[in-house]
């Protein structure tokens, strides 16, 4: 059996799943039992890269033989806040090259499981995701082999897992997911049969618990100064905090106050904090958060009232503080998945089964139709405004929140007497202003003829299902083809360096 | 509301010290009512958050400047009235604080000041007035505290100037020697937007005092700029340099105050040069802002365009048929040409106007306004090359 797994590659944690095709789902574990798979890798000194649970741990005792987050840095160069790249042995390891390591710890886990290989995925990116993080996360699983189906939106994966478990009850669902590294919301349609349909879609994906976490461990910098020490000064106590500080933030949603020693030059000092103090420290993270929720809801039209059902997704949706925010916001309180940390996989391997064409045609599942994905960010091409200042905009072509796959045009004018060709610049972004907005591909078309100011040029730009962008342009006048292109699915590596990291990546072991 | 994106969204940079009105405009008031300050406060704020997620790093930085400067903005707006100042899931209990001496209360209030703890600080300020009533020396604090407010950016809601002011001019009638007293009372003058009353104050100080401070004298300066008196502006800069010259450190931070108050007006008043006077008055006075940035760089470079342009706006250009000039000139063997030129040569400036009042693409306004100097001067940008959509 081809079986098709779903992954939930996450900042902090990844998951991986699998539905069988009578639309049973289950979140496989490693043979350690654990099903959640911390992001993290670790080097040791000549041997082969341990991701997980075990590679967190070193975090302590090796910091700087451990990588994580690395997920924040898909679609750049590196992951590290000071932009410096990750370096260990010599070699410079990628942010989709680490996470080539984590998927290849989670097939490995699933063949395990199976008893046979597992070469066809889906995995899960946040919504906010643009198209070089996408074509990063493909890149991810393609380095070790894996043909990776579709890029799936979290929200959706998770609103899928949720709106199975309650078919029949149609609304308006606001998917918060709040992990370890990214903030999305997302608002969907549900229908009686279980449809989805994304209606708009926001998010910031630099928020998330690891901030919380740096917040805590500043405070218990400010503790150990206080009493005459240094935390930072030592590598190992350095990060010995940085793991406690996440086990008090964990602790904070249950119990209204935390404690926890830390050592510092050799003495212990301990740290406290209560709820209130945290968040209080997370006070403009709070706001933020807000903040994206009403302008996501501002943005698809949708008055809060509206909301029928709020969705908790990610292990930071636990923090109470923003279950109050939404229960505030929405005037509902929020519904918490049962399995918070564990959904969106689910609804990746759901929907894996299902595009995979392996389902039973009589389960509950073949009948529920897959949801709608969205553009989660507009594209637009670059047109001239004022031709004496030079002044460009962009010129939205496709909006954000519009269902795919789609095919849109719109008719432009040459700017300039005699003019031969045009240059069709493609930018990713919602802002008109092109400040905001991220250039993903152009091409120049030339015409047959020199041709007049005001001269029309139809732009035709689709938007596949895999998430592929076409861009054409022609004469509007007589229909002739001036140009084409597709956005380059290009990750960071080119091509040669991803023919290294392919046969490096083969020659590696991932316990 | 429909999401429309409005000018006062778009929005993304105010002056250094913005009027009490900038900063409503800033947030859309006018054109809604001022009931919707929080509102508004709340739109733009998310908006502009939403951009510091976008794909462009440049993009996201300028925005994640302006989602700071909205919060400031906002902070600012109502610190001092007891207002929220912001979103939060708390508020702490501040303890009231009790000054032993005026000495400690100097001290507690300038550390907050130096931690830009403006809350704290104004705060701090208000209970030594409540301890100390009538009293010159808390007035004087209080007064200081809502001026370095004010000046920084901090502390902008009128009914609170207008209580710092009212301080100031307690300190200044109790202790009339103290010259931060009356530094406060310009400053907060110019804040309730009394401008000519801190000429007058400025007069009352040099009266007073033995010497006007460095301060006091840029002061003076500032309020003959924003009364549109350049001459008195002028003469007023150069007194500034000239008394403060003593003083080595005060001198290079009064040469640039006096040179960015100068050029700050003229670039606002004076450009586009639009007649022979105006021509006169920018020369003059780009003269004496060069004089006043003389041995400060970024004084210097300051006024630099404004030289450059000042020393060539008045060069004439060609701005006749070329095709007749050569035609005349072959006819009469040259000798028309120099006649030619003259008569139809336009000064640059009057080109330069000429281009930007009216849109063209004619070949002498770009010649004059291709030049990096020009266009900085006159904040314009222009290209050179069209293609595109």
């Amino acid at each position: 059996m081809d079986r098709i797994i779903g992954i939930d590659l996450g900042t902090t944690n990844s998951v991986v799943a699998f539905t069988d095709p009578n639309g049973v789902t289950e979140v496989i574990a490693g043979k350690d039992g654990d099903r959640i798979v911390p992001s993290v890798v670790y080097f040791p000194q000549g041997g082969d890269p341990v991701v997980g649970t075990a590679a967190k741990q070193y975090a302590v005792v090796e910091p700087d033989r451990v990588a994580k987050l690395f997920k924040r840095g898909m679609g750049e160069r590196t992951f590290q806040p000071d932009g410096s790249p990750f370096t260990v042995d010599g070699k410079t390891w990628s942010p989709e090259e680490l996470s080539s390591l984590v998927l290849r710890k989670l097939v490995q886990m699933a063949e395990e499981h199976f008893g046979e290989p597992v070469r066809r995925a889906i995995i899960t990116v946040p919504a906010y995701f643009g198209e070089p993080e996408r074509a990063a996360t493909r890149s991810a699983g393609e380095l070790i082999g894996l043909d990776v189906l579709r890029i799936l939106n979290e929200p959706t994966a998770a609103a899928f897992a949720h709106g199975l478990e309650h078919a029949g009850q149609p609304g308006r669902v606001l998917v918060f997911d709040l992990g370890g590294g990214t903030f999305d919301v997302t608002i969907m349609d549900v229908g009686a049969d279980g449809a989805l349909e994304v209606v708009g879609t926001g998010g910031d994906r630099r928020l998330g618990g690891a901030d919380f976490d740096q917040l805590i461990y500043e405070q218990m910098e400010q503790t150990v100064s206080k009493a005459g020490g240094n935390l930072a000064a030592d590598p190992w106590t350095k990060a010995d905090a940085y793991a406690k500080a996440e086990e008090v933030k964990k602790e904070l949603s249950s119990l209204d106050s935390s404690t926890r020693p830390i050592t510092a030059g050799g003495r212990p000092v301990m740290f406290s904090l209560s709820r209130a103090e945290f968040e209080g420290l997370i006070k403009q993270q709070l706001q933020a958060v807000g903040d994206i929720t009403l302008y996501t809801l501002e943005n698809a039209d949708v008055a809060p009232a509206d909301i029928t059902t709020v969705l908790m997704v990610g292990g930071s949706s636990r923090i109470p503080a923003f279950h109050t925010l939404l229960a505030d916001t929405c005037g509902r309180e929020p519904t918490f998945s049962r399995n918070l940390d564990e959904d969106v996989a689910r609804g990746a391997a759901v929907l894996a089964t299902k595009l995979g064409g392996e389902l039973n045609p009589r389960s509950q599942l073949a009948a529920i139709p897959p949801p709608v994905d969205t553009a989660s960010h507009a594209l637009g091409v670059t047109v001239l405004v004022d031709e004496r200042l030079g002044t460009e905009r962009n010129s939205i072509v496709i909006p954000a929140g519009t269902a795919i796959p789609v095919s849109r045009e719109e008719t432009y004018q040459t700017a300039a007497a005699n003019q031969k060709q045009i240059n069709v610049r493609l930018n990713e972004g919602d802002d008109e202003d092109l400040e905001f907005v991220r250039e993903l591909g152009s091409s120049i078309g030339t015409f047959t003829r020199p041709v007049p100011k005001g001269h029309p040029i139809r732009v035709e730009m689709s938007y596949t299902a895999d998430q592929l962008i076409r861009v054409k342009a022609f004469d509007g006048q007589d229909g002739t083809f001036l140009c084409e292109f597709e956005v380059e699915r290009k990750s960071n590596l080119s091509d040669l360096e991803k023919k290294a990291a392919r046969s490096f990546l083969a020659s590696v072991d991932v316990k | 509301m429909p999401a429309t994106k409005e000018t006062w969204l778009r929005e993304s940079a105010l002056p250094a010290r913005p009027t009490y009105d900038e900063m409503l405009h800033f947030f859309g008031i006018p054109p809604y009512s001022a009931d919707r300050l929080d509102d508004n406060i709340a739109k733009k704020r998310r908006d502009w958050y939403a951009k510091t997620s976008s794909g462009n790093p440049r993009g996201r930085e300028k925005a994640k400047q302006v989602v700071g400067l909205i919060q400031r903005i906002s902070e600012a707006l109502k610190r001092g009235t007891g207002g929220d100042v912001g979103g939060g899931a708390t508020s702490e209990h501040i303890p009231d604080e009790v000054f032993a001496t005026l000495e400690d209360l100097w001290r507690v209030v300038s550390a907050h000041v130096f931690n830009d703890d403006y809350d704290a600080a104004l705060r701090a300020a208000r209970r030594a007035t409540e301890q100390w009533a009538n009293n010159a020396d808390s007035a004087s604090v209080f007064a200081w505290v809502v001026s370095a407010g004010y000046e920084s950016g901090n502390i902008l809601h009128p009914s609170v100037l207008a209580e710092g002011l009212g301080a100031a001019q307690v300190a200044v009638n109790r202790a009339p020697r103290e010259s931060r007293n009356w530094e406060s009372q310009v400053s907060l003058l110019f804040a309730n937007g009394r401008t000519r009353e801190a000429i007058t104050a400025t007069e009352n100080a040099g009266r007073t005092l033995p010497t006007l401070t460095p301060r006091l004298l840029v002061q003076r300066t500032q309020a003959f700029v924003a009364t549109n008196d350049p001459e008195q502006a002028m003469v007023a800069a150069v007194r500034a340099v000239h008394e403060s010259a003593a003083d080595a450190y005060a001198t290079a931070a009064v040469r640039s105050l006096a040179t960015s108050l100068l050029v700050g007006w003229l670039a606002k008043n004076l450009l586009p040069i639009r007649s022979i006077d105006g021509l006169h008055r920018y020369v003059e006075m780009v003269g004496v802002a060069a004089w006043c940035s003389d041995g400060v760089p970024e004084a210097e470079d300051l006024v630099r365009p404004h030289r450059m342009w000042a020393a060539n706006a008045d060069q004439r250009v060609f701005t006749g048929s070329w095709q007749l000039r050569s035609f005349l000139a072959v006819l009469t063997d040259f000798i028309s040409l120099p006649i030619h030129n003259a008569v139809s040569s336009t000064p640059a400036w009057q080109v330069l106007l000429r281009g930007l009042d009216e849109p063209t693409s004619d070949w002498a306004f770009r010649v004059i306004a291709r030049p990096k100097y020009v266009q900085d001067v006159h904040n314009i940008h222009l290209v050179h090359t069209t293609n595109d959509l």
